[in-house]
């Protein structure tokens, strides 16, 4: 009897043990060796018809020590001298140049690369930080290789690493206090003392941005396609594409077609690029042309009541708005409007086209000796000069200078959606509006630095010198000269042609929507609140996955362009129509945005049949499909310690079989049976 | 089993079977045949029905080594020529690596 309440005391012990084992503070021993570095954005692979660009790295993540790159020596260290490669260099934005990178891949020393942002607080000491090539979207436009005149040097700062192919992992860091983190780490443990190097053991961090595709873009789509049990497993790769926006200010029946130079379009590209995932402000590259685009369709939905009477006398029909998205990667959207001119799939071709008006890179700096200038670029054949009079004449009205680039000029057209329609009709009568007149004034050209600090915005100021001032102006004055156009002919009318002015409000907030915060007041008041707190992320993104961006420019193009239908006063009265009328319910109003239509901007070179990938006629970029990107780092000790471990832990395995064996052969001597305990 | 406790005409049955069996596309047959019947065939103190089994015994063997030299000489042709191929190196892989040619 006395042994069973031993037995149960033994077991209440247990019990209550174990319990406290799960209660108390129980970890992964993982956890305690490795911290993850948050704030990341991975450099990733893109392919083409014939290649592959980007980083990756290898399926259980790249190791290598830290080492921070700030000068010559520290350069050469992990090149030549440092003792214990692979490395993983740290630098910042100044030393991430394309010979260094190069030296890097070249070296076979170094596993990967994390950039940080500039050092100190002062964010202007950086003069230029582009990793797209001197000549964007060569081989797409109007110069390449067959024409007469050659793509110029539009993007001096480019360092051509977007195109490129590197075999280790890249990340940014644009947090400070995980930028700390890694600093701290290696000035604790890395940094040589006195020019010789540390003893181990020393911080290292281990990089993970294994990417699935690889060689290019036929290969990858023909290994998705693999049969697999689990839908969707074998996709390595996606066409990247989304949606463009067209819109027209006036209707347009089904069976009529335009004339000949019968159709206005208004142009402007509306998607970003950069090295690294979802880091592309784009300010200057395309967020100032889209924001001014955005504006002018806004000055023209005011007055269309006035321009309809002078359009019907008019030669001129009708104005289309036209918002291309994909330009960064090879014209994808442009190039996909204008296929569909060719196969009658648009509401109009090019020959109906009578002026071409694009908005490039549009953020521009004035002072108080003297306005800002905007240049407008012609392509050679066009015959532009009432435009362009036109444009300097309204352009003086609104406080920015219109120039006209000449054709002594060298450099030709500048890379623009333009020159996409170009290729199929050469004469087209285009003009593209840029603040730079020969090489780029923006030397952070589609990189991660293009932000709205470069371009000087500050949000709320109104005062005649901001880019809100000048992108305004540079709207009004686009605005009114297309009214004039549109009127020019209209007779028996005693009244002025309508006027409009500068909305600096309107281009303010936009400016601050789509580059400081998503959460502002005419997004909000487009689709509710959300829970931004950044901008929208402006690359063009995979064809599958929905686009944020493009999805609430085309609900503030319905606002600007659509027309308010009086006698529907309820919500689900509108969404009942919204089928057969095209209404949709916004601002707690019912909209007519029939005139309003997105198409696919995904590259013809994925509809056409038996499509040369090697052709270079389309676009062919996909998107590497990748599962994790992770960034961690780690007190790394020295090869012999690990091995040490290993040793040890296999001798303790042994010794511990041998001790077992032991001790089962002698087990009745040391734990005495029932029936002895009991005769105690 | 125990080859050497069973009658002789068990053995010729035994060894003819499998190299019979082996042609089936079987050359693992062949090898086991070879390798199992080796002793019986040319080690132990001559008897009737040996030398149809070591007729069985070589032939098997010869088999399985012509098997052996035309699986690995295909395999080195497939894995330094896969990537070369394209896609009917796809087509014949059943595996295909991710993020590497």
């Amino acid at each position: 009897m006395g042994w069973k309440k031993v037995q149960y005391y033994q077991n209440v012990i247990a019990v209550l043990f174990s319990i406290c084992l799960h209660l108390s503070w129980a970890d992964r021993t993982f956890t305690k060796v490795y911290e993850p570095v948050s704030s990341t954005a991975a450099c990733f692979k893109r392919l083409n018809g014939t290649h592959e660009i980007g980083c990756t790295s290898s399926s259980r993540g790249d190791v290598g020590v830290l080492h921070l790159v700030e000068d010559e020596a520290s350069l050469q260290w992990v090149l030549k001298e440092g003792p214990h490669s692979p490395y993983i260099v740290l630098l910042y934005p100044e030393y991430f140049t394309r010979e260094h990178i190069l030296q890097f891949q070249d070296s076979g020393r170094v596993n990967g690369v994390l950039m940080l942002k500039e050092k100190g607080n002062n964010s202007t000491s950086l003069t230029s930080f582009s990793t797209e090539s001197s000549c964007p979207n060569q081989g797409f436009g109007i110069y390449n290789t067959s024409s007469s005149k050659q793509c110029q040097k539009w993007n001096a700062p480019g360092n051509h690493l977007l195109l490129e192919n590197l075999d280790f992992p890249i990340f940014f860091i644009y947090n400070d206090t995980e930028s700390q983190k890694l600093l701290n780490c290696f000035e604790t443990f890395n940094r040589p003392i006195n020019g010789s190097a540390r003893e181990w053991p020393l911080c290292a961090s281990q990089l993970r941005s294994f990417m699935l595709a690889a060689i290019n873009t036929p290969t990858c789509l023909r290994r998705s396609s693999v049969f697999s049990m689990n839908p969707g497993a074998s996709r390595v790769c996606d066409p990247l594409g989304d949606q463009n926006i067209v819109a027209s200010l006036f209707p347009k029946n089904a069976s009529e077609t335009y004339e000949n130079n019968s159709v206005i379009v208004i142009a402007a590209r509306m998607d970003g690029a950069s090295l690294f995932d979802d880091i592309n402000p784009s300010a200057d590259s395309s967020i100032s042309g889209l924001v001014s685009l955005l504006s002018i369709m806004k000055h023209l939905g005011n007055v269309r009541e006035e321009l309809r009477n002078g359009q019907t006398q008019s030669a001129l029909k009708n104005v289309y708005f036209m918002l291309f998205n994909g330009e960064a990667f090879g014209y994808i959207g442009s190039s996909r409007i204008v296929y569909d001119m060719t196969q009658a799939n648009f509401p109009f071709n090019l020959t109906s086209i009578r002026y071409f008006i694009e908005l490039n890179q549009v953020s521009a700096s004035s002072n108080s000796n003297k306005n800002a200038t905007y240049f407008i670029h012609q392509s050679e054949l066009s015959q532009s000069k009432e435009l362009t009079d036109l444009l300097q004449k309204t352009g003086l009205d609104s406080n920015v200078n219109m120039s006209v680039v000449t054709s002594k000029n060298e450099m030709g057209l500048p890379p623009s959606s333009l020159q996409t329609f170009l290729r199929e009709k050469a004469d087209l009568t285009g003009v593209v509006i840029t603040n730079h007149e020969e090489e780029y004034r923006n030397k952070f050209y589609n990189g991660i630095f293009d932000d709205k600090e470069k371009i000087g915005f500050v949000y709320g100021d109104k005062s005649v010198f901001s880019v809100q001032q000048n992108i305004a102006g540079l709207s009004a004055a686009v605005a009114n000269s297309v009214i004039e156009l549109l009127l020019a002919s209209a007779t028996g009318s005693s009244a002025p042609p309508p006027q409009v002015s500068p909305d600096l409000g309107t281009v303010d907030e936009l400016l601050h929507c789509y580059l400081e915060s998503a959460n502002c007041s005419i997004f909000r008041e487009l689709h509710g609140q959300n829970q931004m707190t950044k901008a929208y992320a402006t690359y063009v993104g995979i064809t599958r996955a929905p686009n944020s961006m493009s999805q609430v420019t085309s609900l503030v193009v319905s606002s600007y362009l659509g027309s308010i239908v009086e006698n529907i006063t309820k919500e689900d009265e509108c969404w009942k129509l919204q089928k057969d009328k095209g209404y949709y319910w916004m601002n707690g109003s019912c909209y007519d945005t029939i005139l309003i239509n997105t198409t696919e901007a995904k590259s013809p070179a994925f509809l056409v049949d038996n499509y040369d990938w090697a052709s270079g006629k389309y676009s062919t970029w996909t998107e590497s499909v990748w599962q994790t990107l992770s960034v961690r780092i780690f007190i790394k000790p020295s090869l012999l310690h690990e091995i040490l471990t290993l040793v040890s832990g296999v001798v303790m395995l042994v010794v511990s079989f041998v001790v077992v064996a032991k001790v089962n052969e002698k087990a009745e001597l040391i734990f005495p049976t029932r029936a002895d305990a009991l005769v105690c | 089993m125990n080859l050497s406790k069973q009658k002789n005409e068990r053995k010729l049955f035994l060894c003819q079977r499998y190299f019979y069996a082996g042609f089936a596309f079987l050359p693992f047959v062949w090898a086991i045949n070879a390798v199992w019947f080796y002793k019986e065939a040319f080690m132990t103190p001559p008897f009737a029905e040996q030398q149809d089994i070591k007729k069985y015994v070589i032939r098997s063997g010869l088999g399985a080594i012509l098997w052996a030299t035309a699986l690995i000489a295909w395999n080195i042709v497939f894995q330094t020529n896969r990537v070369a191929w394209g896609e009917t190196g796809d087509d014949l892989s059943f595996v295909i690596p991710q993020g590497r040619p």
